[in-house]
């Protein structure tokens, strides 16, 4: 079960909209590495994994994405306030507001609807993790790429602030893969499937 | 997942259920007294059935301070066997 806090995770007070910087922006939201792939992709791993450590950690990690969802969506909803007509076809954000006008919606910077193909949920114990740890890195370039973008220091500070929980997340996952394969057996410690083989599992015989 | 555990989830789910609803009434109809009576009655009712879950089960919310971490204990809600 969810509750929802009536707070952002972190401020946003952008001053000057910018339909331009929206639309790279929602990369992040809709995008292949985004915030709403990776929530989903951590809260439907958690019921496959063995350890309930793990499941933990993604299940903690992935309200926190949400919360990153709500952030981004802050953020195109701020950059895209009072826009005229003619600011909307310079920029180039027509070919979103023609379907979205200025609400949020899941895509891509290149208009592709967000789809779940993005991630995956194997049911693996080190599958998973290391997707994971993927994830974080791709998300993580991907806030680097909007900072070579976006030069406004309103956005920049908080694309920093979610750039920063990437490399966290990070290193919390690489804890996950650590103590999954400090219960792995050493002679299984590559090939073995903890999370499907639960008479393994119970025998801590990972 | 022994009875008194379960009778105390159910009664702490029955609780939050009905905080949940008068919550979407009152989002529609913030002004009905009779709403606001119903609320205040389950959620107080609820945050005591939570403590007292919490006390002798574990963690259902972020603990407001924590001695040891129970947290990550299984078993998680949706596994109905018991984990280490």
């Amino acid at each position: 079960m969810w509750q929802y806090e009536r707070k952002l995770q972190y401020p946003v007070k952008i001053k000057n909209p910018n339909p331009k910087y929206a639309q790279i922006i929602v990369s992040q939201l809709g995008g292949p590495d985004g915030e709403v792939g990776a929530s989903l992709r951590y809260l439907t791993q958690r019921f496959a994994m063995p350890d309930p450590k793990i499941i933990g950690m993604l299940t903690d990690i992935g309200t926190e994405e949400l919360a990153h969802v709500e952030i981004v969506s802050a953020i195109l909803y701020q950059l895209t306030r009072n826009l005229t007509p003619d600011e909307i076809i310079k920029s180039g954000f027509d070919t979103y507001f023609v379907d979205h006008t200025t609400g949020i919606y899941p895509v891509a910077a290149s208009g592709y609807p967000y789809t779940a193909a993005q991630f995956q949920s194997k049911g693996d114990v080190l599958t998973d993790l290391n997707e994971d740890l993927a994830a974080e890195q791709k998300a993580r370039t991907t806030y680097d790429n909007i900072l070579r973008l976006v030069d406004d220091p309103d956005v920049c500070d908080v694309i920093k602030f979610l750039r920063a929980r990437e490399v966290v997340h990070y290193q919390r996952f690489a804890d996950s893969l650590r103590i999954a394969q400090e219960s792995m057996d050493s002679k299984n410690f590559y090939g073995y499937n903890p999370a499907f083989d639960k008479a393994s599992s119970r025998n801590n015989n990972l | 997942m022994n009875m008194n555990r379960e009778n105390l989830m159910s009664k702490v789910q029955a609780y939050s259920f009905a905080v949940k609803e008068a919550n979407l009434y009152l989002d529609a109809y913030p002004e009905s007294k009779a709403a606001l009576d119903y609320y205040n009655k389950y959620k107080n009712l609820e945050v005591r059935a939570i403590a007292e879950y919490e006390m002798r089960y574990g963690p259902i919310n972020l603990p407001s301070e924590a001695k040891s971490w129970s947290w990550v204990c299984g078993p998680w809600p949706w596994q109905n066997e018991e984990v280490k």
